[in-house]
């Protein structure tokens, strides 16, 4: 079996920005041409990538904004194939494309899953229309059950929602009614998040100021842990921190991050994984199309990560997941034990109850899981 | 030139913080060309960057300014700065007492204030002549009147000020003139044995330490050997010569002139600011008047962030000692901050300087606990013990009475302020003593404060209630009993030894309160919840909780976010370094100074 290989793809236009987002996302220019362009120059920066990886089996896809619904199916057809023809694509790889409701309807849907696109990832937010507005989202909860309806009718067998909890002003049980209208959809897939506060946003500058109704730090654990106890009853089974997946349906896409496995990203911002080493995209659009005329690539900068940084972040990353790793698996990929390279981390760890006290295995406890960032420090370089 | 004792004039420059000394000392340099005005480097008399930083004069300089009076007379002008901070008022008296005359510096637009007054007492105490000078007298808001009325209010003939702009470099002519006329010329005994007096010293890496001194009788040669009278013991000069102001080397110095000298002396604790120089061989009987030992009043521990650095503060602390009389330190142990030293200073402020130049010069990276005045403890039996750490007083000894030093307070402020003011010494446990009315705008406050309750934040909240217009000084006046107790902060149910401090018993309750909120503002949250209580002899008097941290996990991290959370993560983890782990707690530094901070 062929190591994974990921493509991700930046589209980093949005009709308006959310009052949380911090992305890489940009208002779509007005400028008649704007979409057509990007997507060409990041066909152009595909077809004209430097690096070994040509001869990779590609096997996953992810299309991320940005809203890159906004797109036209044929500009992401287009994209598609220029890796195609750049890379072996396999004949089953997950293809991924986020969109938001309101944005997307039957024919669209239909196009889309034409050229390639078979599973979606829906911004559904929250179920409470009063909420949606709040944090800046422009759809209704009602946009949300129609796209998913007609990615249904268009033939998508594959679809995510995204849900966020702990948002200004909201209950526990609010966040829970949401996931539970989400449940009812009959989706494969949810990944949700509790909200997080950036500084270079809207609710960042506010709550700095002290003026947005967050709930308290107990509440946003317990509102997290009902959310996951209804997924769980509904057979989405929690597998990473933040997502919960049927059976078979994980993100592959997405377990290619965890697994620190190797992906090559294209677009504006676009962060790419080869060998040990990590780079990344300018993120200005304008800059990006300029670099990708001039010269095909559009690198700002990389980071080639030293053995202990690499370990420490491969332990950080496989405790993000349920399961968690294997030593064994551990010893296989560093060459040495676990408790040889970090001497005492897991029995201090598993006596504060952060870390499962099981043989051969490292997995975080739910307590640990809510800590996961204490977990991980003393694994860090 | 040889300085016939007829020719010289030694005086200084005393004023309030900000009443332009520094800028009027530069333009007697210039105007007497000492120092072409292309070679001033602003302020020059402040030669230490903290000073520069700070502006303020920490350390005494004096510099010679040759000038020939119209005519063609020449002078040998000796201008002996003076520390400009209450912290170091013994220094002050000993360069006032190398001069006959002294420049009493007034800005036109603040009028006389608490150093001006404090500053013009002691030179009055060593009997020096007094000009004078109204500064500042281009400013828009300059009330040269005004500053009149209040000299003749606080004993001085208005008609002898003179009045200038040292920013411009008006009246800086009839200030020289002013210095030949009215400064009186030293009288000292040109036959007599040498009697010289040290009022600043330096450490020289080459020449060992540099006596700045005044020739009080006889005269100092190249060559000669000499005893410094307070420690006996003798050297042979090495080095003299003058300040203009770079050091210039002469043969002798002679009876009333100012210079310095070096003679292998390794310490500056051995030339102490006060002492008396004289011969090796049939030397002076009596020393000068005045020589007092540096006596430490403020105490705080000093502990390296990283025990493995102990021994890098010790050097550290030995080097600045060579050049910093004042400072003591003795080594150590706490219970929550392991091996570091109890460090004396003249005050608040010496210690801070300590502090940054042991940050800045030695890269140490210092916990530094809350200061503390030295108290004298009576325990049943008779025993007396005087302690500079909290921790050291042992209650279960039985305490009869803690004594503890007493200053007393000169407060001016604008008399609509006078109400705050005075709110504020009473709840500083202070005895009013006079108030007094120079002039109809202004009052003379003193109060006798106990020095533990003024060391902190005194000054600021003094400012802050009445707007910035209060001024203050004060002076040690001794030790009084008073009804002290011990305050012990626990954490995590353990008594951090670090953090004990000793208040009025009627406070102790207010201020543990405090203290124990300042905690809990700046202890990150752990795994479990931290209780925090202040008790006195087990009593508990306040208490707060750190609640246990529930949640640290980023909610997402996908292809774009790994590098920058890693390297968050990364960060996270150095800062956390940086603290100190007392039991199962991670404490940060600045927890140490809650205890100071806790008026905040």
């Amino acid at each position: 079996m062929t190591e994974p290989f990921g493509a991700y793809v930046h589209l980093p236009y949005c009709p308006y920005k959310c009052h949380y987002c911090d992305f890489n996302a940009y208002r779509l220019p007005r400028a008649e041409g704007a979409r057509a362009d990007m997507a060409q120059a990041i066909a152009s920066e595909i077809a004209q990538a430097p690096g070994l990886d040509a001869s990779r089996r590609v096997t996953s896809i992810f299309f991320g904004g940005g809203t890159p619904s906004l797109f036209r199916p044929g500009e992401i057809r287009a994209i598609i194939e220029a890796l195609r023809s750049r890379y072996d694509v396999s004949s089953a790889a997950e293809v991924t494309l986020e969109c938001n409701p309101g944005t997307v309807d039957l024919s669209s849907l239909r196009a889309l899953r034409r050229a390639g696109v078979n599973r979606l990832s829906i911004g559904a937010q929250s179920f409470s229309a009063e909420t949606l507005r709040r944090i800046g989202r422009l759809h209704t909860p009602e946009e949300t059950r129609d796209a998913v309806r007609a990615a249904r009718a268009a033939g998508f067998n594959n679809i995510s929602l995204d849900v966020i909890y702990g948002l200004p002003g909201e209950a526990p049980e609010d966040s829970l009614r949401s996931v539970q209208e989400a449940i009812s959809l009959g989706i494969e897939h949810l990944s949700a998040y509790a909200l997080e506060l950036e500084s270079g946003t809207l609710f960042g500058r506010l709550a700095a100021r002290g003026e947005l109704p967050l709930p308290q730090e107990e509440d946003v654990v317990r509102a997290g842990d009902l959310v996951a106890q209804a997924c769980e009853r509904a057979g989405l089974a929690r597998y990473e921190v933040s997502n919960f997946a049927r059976s078979g349906r994980r993100a592959r896409h997405n377990m290619l991050y965890w697994h620190q496995g190797s992906y090559r990203g294209f677009g504006p911002g676009a962060h790419s994984h080869l060998f040990g080493r990590r780079f990344w995209n300018v993120s200005p659009p304008g800059e990006y199309l300029r670099r990708v005329a001039a010269g095909g690539e559009a690198v700002e900068d990389e980071e080639v990560l030293s053995p202990t940084a690499q370990m420490g972040e491969w332990v950080y990353l496989r405790l993000r997941l349920s399961e968690g790793f294997s030593l064994a698996s551990f010893a296989r990929r560093f060459g040495r034990p676990l408790d040889a390279a970090y001497p005492g981390v897991r029995e201090t760890l598993c006596a504060q109850g952060l870390l499962e006290a099981v043989p051969l295995w490292v997995r975080p406890t739910p307590k640990g899981r809510w800590l996961l960032h204490r977990v991980a420090e003393p694994f860090l370089a | 030139m040889k300085g016939q004792q007829d020719q010289i004039r030694n005086f200084c420059i005393i004023a309030h913080i900000d009443h332009g000394k520094s800028t009027l000392a530069d333009r007697l340099i210039e105007a007497t060309g000492t120092l072409a005005a292309r070679d001033m480097q602003e302020q020059v008399l402040d030669s230490m960057e903290l000073e520069r930083e700070r502006g303020i004069t920490i350390k005494a300089q004096a510099v010679r300014l040759d000038y020939a009076r119209e005519g063609g007379e020449r002078f040998e002008l000796n201008l002996i700065d003076t520390p400009g901070h209450v912290d170091f008022s013994y220094e002050v008296s000993r360069s006032l007492a190398a001069c006959e005359g002294a420049l009493l510096v007034i800005d036109a637009a603040q009028g006389v204030e608490a150093q001006t007054l404090a500053n013009l007492y002691l030179a009055l105490e060593h009997d020096l002549e007094i000009i004078p000078v109204i500064n500042k007298i281009d400013l828009p808001q300059a009330d040269p009147d005004r500053v009149r009325r209040e000299l003749q209010q606080i004993g001085i003939d208005p008609a002898t000020a003179v009045l200038a702009s040292a920013k411009e470099g008006t009246g800086i002519g009839d200030i020289l003139e002013a210095i030949v006329d009215r400064v009186p010329p030293p009288s000292g005994d040109e036959a007599a044995v040498l009697q010289a007096l040290v009022f600043d010293s330096h450490f020289d890496p080459y020449r060992g330490v540099v006596c700045h001194v005044r020739l009080v009788a006889g005269s100092l040669r190249l060559g000669a050997r000499i005893r410094l009278m307070a420690t006996g013991a003798a050297y042979e000069v090495t080095d003299l010569g003058t300040f203009r102001p770079a050091p210039t080397a002469a043969d002798a110095l002679e009876t009333g002139e100012v210079g310095y000298f070096a003679a292998g002396i390794k310490n500056v604790r051995d030339a102490r600011v006060g002492d008396t120089v004289t011969t090796a061989e049939r030397g002076a009987t009596q020393p000068l008047p005045g020589y007092r030992p540096a006596v430490p009043m403020v105490f705080a521990g000093l502990y390296p962030s990283e025990p493995s650095r102990y021994d890098v503060l010790r050097e550290a602390l030995e080097r600045l000692q060579l050049n910093d009389a004042a400072l003591s330190f003795e080594p150590e142990t706490s219970g929550a901050l392991g091996f570091g030293f109890r460090c004396g200073f003249l005050g608040l402020l010496h210690l801070e300087i300590v502090q940054e130049r042991l940050e800045r010069e030695y890269d140490m990276d210092l916990v530094v606990t809350a200061p503390s005045v030295v108290y004298t403890i009576h325990y049943q039996g008779g025993v007396v013990e005087r302690i500079e750490n909290p921790a050291a007083l042992q209650p279960e000894r039985g305490i009869e009475e803690i004594e503890e030093p007493y200053v007393e307070a000169t407060v001016i402020a604008p008399t609509g302020y006078i109400g705050p003011a005075m709110e504020l010494c009473q709840e500083r446990r202070g005895q009013f003593k006079t108030i007094d009315y120079p002039s109809p705008d202004r009052a003379v406050l003193t109060y006798f404060l106990p020095l533990g309750e003024i060391m902190y934040d005194f000054f600021d909240q003094l400012k802050s209630r009445t707007r910035g217009y209060a001024s203050l000084d004060y002076q040690l006046i001794g030790e009084r009993p008073g009804d002290l107790v011990r305050v012990d902060v626990l954490l995590n149910n353990e008594v951090v030894d670090a953090l004990s401090f000793i208040v009025h018993r009627d406070q102790a309750a207010s201020q543990g309160r405090a203290v124990c909120e300042k905690l809990r503002e700046v202890i990150p949250r752990q795994l479990f919840d931290v209780p925090i209580q202040a008790a006195v002899g087990g009593r508990v008097l306040a208490r707060e909780t750190i609640r246990a941290l529930r949640k640290d996990v980023l909610a997402k991290c996908y292809g774009g976010d790994i590098s920058r959370k890693r390297k968050l993560l990364e960060k996270q983890k150095e800062g956390k370094k940086r603290m100190r782990r007392l039991g199962q707690v991670e404490v940060p530094q600045e927890a140490f100074m809650a205890v100071l901070r806790r008026g905040d």
